[in-house]
């Protein structure tokens, strides 16, 4: 009876010991089939897909490293069109040559109504005043936007020396969250995607001030941009509260460490502004952060 | 011995950046000696001579299970490499299962099943418990520096071995052989460093004096409580304070949390708070108990039925392991800008849940092959109910968050704006069904036992 007991017991012990390494050996050496992404995506610089050829696929997991979205921006033939036309009418404006500005302005509406100032610009026309030409925009007559693709929407390579293009299309309404300018501070270029913008800044000099990174996202409603506000907030609830500033409310808080964040939510737009310091101080980053985020806001 | 492996931990993370690894190593057994010496001189033990046996035997235990243990852990240890959830699971938690295999091979105090079930169940909530330190980011155990990871495991080994030894030399007195092995320690560890150290580091060592000091008096504590559980209580009983530390340092950040900036960040409450409760409970399930009472037993039949549904349990586990657990999605950008998407599914052997399954029916089978008085069946019994609310949040925690096959540029930025990995339960009706029926399984085991006759004086847990 004993050596029967024992072994059973020893039997069961070899059971558990063999599911035991079994299932150790799958954690550490399992290996799932992966879904990943693969393909192409272009997009005109005035934001339309004009080619997608992304899917997902599944592979094994040691391949799912190779594959992934290749991304490139270029401006499609329709938008050179519109863009040499607009052009043309710019220069219209800047002669007085309103009538020929007003034809070419509607030629343009035909065929994309939101193009730039197009709409509004006919709109002031009609009502019999000369509307400013529109010269700031990469559309402009003083402006020369190029056709080259550029990965991640920000990138000015190719060893032109010009701006890099403003966002345009369904992101291009954040683009007052990332300024060209912030007091102190050096923009480096927007990295655009469907629907956010995110710009990286850097400091002008040598401070306690590591960088400071502003996010604008658009959301697909209120709701979801209120459920995004709430998350961002979790990530700096510590000295959190809610400030003014300009006629906006705003969220500003810290990890507790060395990055501090501000959260802007207007409509379905969230805006993060995160500023890291070399410093602990989160009381300190705070006011630095508030400083940034009012030039901005304001 | 808990308390002191908790603070040497952390006092070593802060001093591991400023002095080079056989300089550190050597400072902390020096002044970890010299607390061994005074406690010795203190309790007079300098009083009794030593036979020419022990003090060899002590030299070489010094040697290999104080000196080289430490240089193992110190020369391995990174602070930021392995992360420190990583490097404080493989420098006390893991070093128990050696420990307790050490301990199989004695006659005496040999551990029982149960044991063996509270060391795996200690060992899981330990780890469940770091892998909700700043998750997404940190604990993934042997992925992503393999090597220096088993560096440490070795170093358990020693640590393990060490105790074995002192377990079989009972006739010999603690101090007796913790005294030349602390100073032999010492001895190594300054000539080493003298050696192969480099140049003395007089100005890192003097910015520094109160951290190693402080982490030398920790390390000497550690020593003399280990010798003395070793020697004088068995191994298995140094196996509850190498899982606590998890929680202890979980709660230390907490505090720190309400108050300073350090410690981990985010640590997640509640799955850690969970963990920490099966910790604790494979801690004192791994502690020896007496069976004065004599040992309950079920009626025949009632033994029968429990067993086979014990067995159902470990094999519903066992599937639990293999069955989906987590769907995982991972968005980030690569080097070149271009976007990354990956998709798959954890099973339960890489989560929390899944191993939880597993291990609680494990133990319910163990408990039920391992005699035990009635009081420590209620126990049990209470500590499986406690448990089966431990698992709500604990459940969906995984044990590691990164992995071999995905592209490192993109799990570096896990948690920022640039890559992100969203985890999101799956239900897994076996794993729900293992950890039920033993929380179950142990109260009606606890139920059904009759108490057992009476006996005098202390009669141990029987042997497997």
């Amino acid at each position: 009876m004993h050596k029967l007991e024992v072994k059973t017991k020893l039997s069961f012990a070899a059971l558990v010991a063999a599911l035991l390494v079994v299932a150790v050996a799958l954690s550490a050496c399992g290996k799932p089939r992966v879904s990943v992404r693969t393909g192409e995506r272009v997009y005109c610089v005035y934001g339309e897909v004009l080619k997608n050829t992304v899917r997902t696929i599944q592979v094994p997991a040691d391949e799912a490293k190779r594959y992934s979205v290749k991304r490139s921006t270029i401006l499609c033939e329709k938008h050179r069109r519109l863009t040499e036309q607009y052009d043309q009418a710019q220069d219209a404006l800047v002669r007085g040559d309103t009538t020929a500005a007003e034809k070419l302005l509607a030629s343009i509406v035909t065929l994309e109504p939101t193009f730039r100032k197009a709409s509004e610009q006919i709109r002031v026309i009609r009502s019999g005043k000369t509307p400013a030409p529109d010269l700031s925009s990469p559309g402009s007559p003083t402006s020369n936007p190029s056709s080259g693709g550029s990965s991640g929407g920000g990138s000015s390579g190719g060893g032109n020396s010009s701006p890099p293009p403003k966002p345009e299309g369904p992101s291009a309404s954040l683009s007052g969250y990332v300024p060209d300018s912030i007091p102190g501070f050096t923009a480096r270029p927007i990295l655009a995607e469907d629907f956010s913008l995110t710009r990286e800044y850097a400091p002008t000099d040598t401070t306690h001030i590591l960088q400071l990174v502003i996010t604008a996202e658009q959301y697909r409603d209120a709701a979801a941009a209120a459920s995004a506000d709430s998350r961002a907030r979790m990530s700096y609830g510590q000295d959190g509260e809610t400030i003014k500033i300009g006629s906006r409310t705003v969220w500003i808080g810290t990890d507790g460490r060395n990055t501090a964040g501000v959260i802007v939510r207007e409509g379905s737009v969230v805006a993060i502004m995160e500023m890291a310091v070399t410093s602990r101080d989160p009381a300190g980053i705070k006011a630095d952060l508030r400083s940034a985020a009012t030039s901005v806001l304001e | 011995m808990a308390f002191a492996l908790s603070a040497h931990f952390v006092l070593q993370t802060v001093l591991l950046n400023r002095i080079s690894p056989l300089w550190l190593t050597a400072a902390e057994v020096v002044v970890a000696a010299v607390v061994v010496l005074i406690l010795g001189v203190i309790a007079g033990e300098g009083t009794t001579r030593p036979n020419g046996a022990a003090v060899a035997l002590g030299v070489g235990l010094g040697i290999a299970g104080l000196w080289l243990t430490e240089a193992l852990v110190v020369t391995h240890r990174l602070t930021d490499a392995p992360s420190g959830s990583e490097s404080l699971f493989f420098t006390t938690a893991v070093w128990a299962l050696p420990v307790a295999a050490a301990a199989s091979f004695r006659r005496q105090g040999r551990p029982t099943w149960a044991q063996w079930a509270g060391v795996l169940v200690g060992l899981l909530g330990a780890a469940a418990i770091l892998a909700n330190w700043e998750r997404p980011s940190s604990f993934s155990p042997l992925v992503k520096f393999p090597v220096l990871e088993a560096w440490l495991m070795a170093a358990g080994v020693l640590w393990a071995m060490y105790g074995a030894v002192l377990a079989r030399v009972r006739t010999v007195r603690p101090a007796t052989l913790l005294l030349p092995a602390a100073l032999s320690a010492a001895a190594i560890g300054a000539v080493s460093a003298l050696l192969f150290g480099g140049p003395l580091p007089t100005d890192a060592l003097a910015e520094n004096l109160v951290g190693v000091v402080a982490a030398g008096v920790s390390l000497g504590f550690a020593w003399i409580a280990w010798t003395w559980i070793a020697q004088q209580r068995g191994e298995m009983k140094g196996v509850a304070p190498l899982i606590v530390p998890a929680v202890l340092l979980s709660l230390f950040a907490l505090t720190e949390r309400l108050g300073v900036v350090y410690g981990p960040r985010p640590l997640l409450v509640l799955p850690a708070a969970g963990a920490g409760v099966i910790a604790l409970f494979g801690a004192a399930a791994s502690w020896p108990v007496d069976l004065r009472e004599g040992p309950a037993r079920p009626t025949s039949a009632a033994k029968r039925f429990l067993l086979a549904f014990a067995v159902a349990c470990v094999a519903v586990g066992a599937v639990a392991l293999v069955t989906s657990r987590l769907s995982a999605v991972v968005t980030g950008e690569l080097a070149d800008g271009s976007p990354y998407y990956a998709a798959w599914k954890y099973i339960g052997a890489e989560t929390a849940g899944g191993w939880m399954a597993m291990l609680f029916a494990v133990a319910f089978l163990a408990r039920l092959l391992t005699p035990a008085a009635r009081r420590t069946l209620i126990l049990w019994a209470l500590a499986g109910a406690i448990a089966l609310v431990a698992y709500l949040p604990l459940a969906d925690t995984p044990l590691r968050t990164w992995t071999r096959w995905l592209p490192a540029e993109v799990q570096q930025d896990y948690g920022t704006a640039y890559a992100q990995l969203r985890l999101r339960p799956l239900v897994s009706w076996p794993e729900r069904a293992a950890v039920l029926g033993s929380a179950v399984g142990l109260i009606a085991l606890a139920a059904l036992s009759r108490p057992g006759i009476r006996k005098e004086g202390f009669f141990a847990e029987p042997h497997a």
